[in-house]
């Protein structure tokens, strides 16, 4: 494995809810390796987007957080680090929505420049050139001209590209992308997956990228992280856990996908909704609408257990799909 | 399907989250600012002018020509000591005027700031700041300007004071609660993990998003001080006489509305004129940065 940038351990998130307290985030582990993209794919509600968001300290006020994170700021192995310390170096993120994202009382070149003027200490025009520079790196045409513009002049598509220009100017080494393609235009989302792609490659940058949509991942992820009510219920190379997967929340998702080719699998959506916060089911929290669920399924205890070299499920009974039970 | 307890819901979009700093901003609001824009600058205008255009000394006593009626040489006639009621009128723009101004400006100024400061800081900075402004607001407003008027001693300084204690607390609230809808927006948060500090982060990122609310207020507080101002002088706490001003003018012609109606009445409407023209441009503010 290559050398890793950061690591997740055992993460916790509680928040306040009404008088209770809910755990929306209950025990994440995940570890990235330097240049690797990993996605975290689930429902609305699955604590993927907290996951990303406590990673970078992100998190609404009153958000207790348990567990260990560590990064790799230099070239030696990850370390503990809080929020500041990465702050405008090495961790940066971008949202979904392009419309809330950008300042609207700022010209997108000066807000590309912040960054690189504050940190590297550039003067205005040397930070207005650089902001340029990376507005011609994401691909925005006549990038002169569009830095002097507002952000509401802009289309979605090139609000997203600016978006990215911003989070690029402090020359992070992770890049956290909090379902960035998910408001735009199919064609725009396309563009946008391959300009990340072509970013992480040519910059070695990290991507953590959190998506509902399985296909985006697909096309930009090496590994997946398969998120069911606040907990991850199955790891594993992207193309392997598409081919054969290992849990049946993943296998259930794979098939409420339309898919062009595969006319035989038929289109299924998940039977219930994902379970309320504030009263997970005992057990797997997904077996009440596993259709393999046993009745030992209630009873065992979480764990992700290891099925390969490089892959891990929750499920107790994986046996279901070795023995090809799809 | 979200369960708003963890995954934030969105705000609804704006349709534009108009800022004045944008270009076109202004083409974009409506004539009623332009008018508003007109008449209060009129007045302004009328208030550096005033020795230019007053007919008479506006302290220039007459006991000769007491009260008399409008005509050529008085176009609004005189008071119950003979002085020229137009001179008086013009010169008292010069009073009202930087006091009303001054009076909603000041409160603007330490209430937008204090507010902003509040909502994005929160924690204990949040509840010092509002519960002070709790106990302001627990006074009776004018009975507090009374009393204040009255520990500093008459005077424009101890009014402006007075109204500066007073108003801030509106526009604190005001800009709190817009501090709020602002400070877990996309951009402030990318902001923070730009690593920014968070006294810029407040200065470039959120307070021109917010100051809008500020300037929609302030042509409405303006009218209100004036007019406050012009109640304590008629109650005779507001400038001391011979001062002209206008709510002491209101006062002084008061017993002669049935001979001399003018002389109270005239004053009134230019106090009803400088409102309307600010709350034209309040109003057409308010719709010009929401269309």
């Amino acid at each position: 494995m290559t050398k890793r940038l950061l690591e997740v351990e055992d993460l916790r998130i509680t928040l306040q809810a009404g008088s209770g307290t809910i755990t929306p985030v209950d025990g994440v582990n995940l570890a990235l390796g330097r240049g690797e993209a990993l996605g975290i794919a689930g429902e609305s509600g699955s604590g993927k987007s907290l996951t990303l968001k406590s990673i970078i300290g992100l998190l609404p006020q009153g958000a207790q957080v348990e567990g260990n994170l560590r990064f790799a700021l230099g070239d030696e192995s990850p370390i503990p680090y809080t929020s500041t310390d990465v702050h405008g170096r090495g961790i940066s993120i971008i949202f979904q929505e392009p419309m809330t994202a950008l300042n609207p009382t700022m010209r997108v070149g000066d807000l590309i420049a912040e960054g690189p003027r504050i940190h590297e200490g550039l003067s205005k025009t040397a930070a207005r050139e650089r902001a340029v520079e990376l507005m011609r790196q994401v691909g925005i045409p006549a990038p002169e001209r569009r830095a002097k513009m507002w952000p509401h002049q802009l289309s979605g598509g090139l609000r997203q590209r600016v978006m990215i220009a911003t989070a690029l100017s402090t020359r992070p080494k992770l890049l956290l992308c909090d379902e960035p393609t998910t408001a735009l235009d199919v064609s725009i989302q396309d563009q946008i997956l391959g300009l990340l792609q072509e970013i992480r490659i040519n910059l070695g940058m990290s991507i953590i990228f959190v998506s509902h949509d399985l296909a985006v991942l697909g096309e930009l992820c090496d590994r997946l992280a398969i998120m069911y009510a606040g907990q991850i219920v199955e790891t594993g190379p992207t193309d392997d856990v598409f081919t054969k997967p290992n849990h049946p929340y993943t296998e259930a998702l794979m098939t409420s996908v339309p898919s062009f080719d595969a006319t035989s699998v038929k289109l299924a959506g998940i039977e219930g909704h994902p379970p309320d916060p504030r009263s997970f089911p005992p057990g797997c929290r997904f077996s009440p609408r596993c259709r393999y669920a046993r009745e030992d399924c209630t009873e065992a205890d979480f764990e992700l257990v290891a099925t390969d070299a490089d892959r891990s499920s929750a499920c107790i009974h994986t046996e279901v799909f070795a023995e090809g039970g799809r | 399907m979200t369960t708003p307890a963890f995954e934030a819901v969105p705000d609804v979009p704006q349709i534009v989250e108009a800022s004045l700093a944008e270009p076109g901003a202004w083409r974009r609001m409506p004539k009623k600012v332009w008018v508003g824009l007109v008449i209060v600058a009129l007045y302004v205008l009328v208030a550096l002018l005033a020795p230019v255009i007053a007919p008479y000394d506006p302290l220039a006593i007459d006991t000769a020509n007491r009260l008399a009626s409008p005509d050529s040489a008085h176009l609004l006639g005189t008071d119950e000591l003979g002085r020229d009621i137009f001179s008086r009128l013009l010169y008292a723009s010069r009073v009202d005027l930087p006091i009303g101004f001054l009076g909603a400006l000041l409160p603007a100024l330490v209430g937008t700031i204090l507010g902003a400061i509040a909502g994005f800081f929160g924690r204990w900075v949040d509840t010092a700041i509002m519960r002070t402004a709790d106990v302001v607001q627990a006074f009776p407003a004018y009975i507090l300007v009374i009393v204040l008027v009255f520990a500093l001693g008459q005077g424009s300084g101890s009014i402006i004071l007075a109204f500066t204690v007073l108003a801030w607390v509106i526009y604190a609230r005001i800009i709190r609660s817009e501090v709020l809808r602002v400070r877990d927006r996309d951009y402030v948060q990318a902001a923070r993990v730009a690593g920014l500090r968070r006294l810029r982060i407040l200065r470039v990122h959120v307070f021109p998003n917010v100051i809008n609310q500020t300037l929609v207020y302030l042509p409405n507080d303006i009218v209100f001080a004036t007019l406050a101002l012009a109640a304590f002088s008629f109650l005779g706490l507001g400038i001391p006489p011979p001062t002209p001003e206008w709510g002491a003018m209101i006062a002084e012609g008061q017993p002669f509305l049935r001979t001399n109606w003018w002389f109270a009445t005239v004053p009134g409407l230019v106090i009803v004129g400088l409102g309307l023209g600010l709350s034209l441009i309040g109003e057409g503010l308010e719709e010009g940065l929401r269309a």
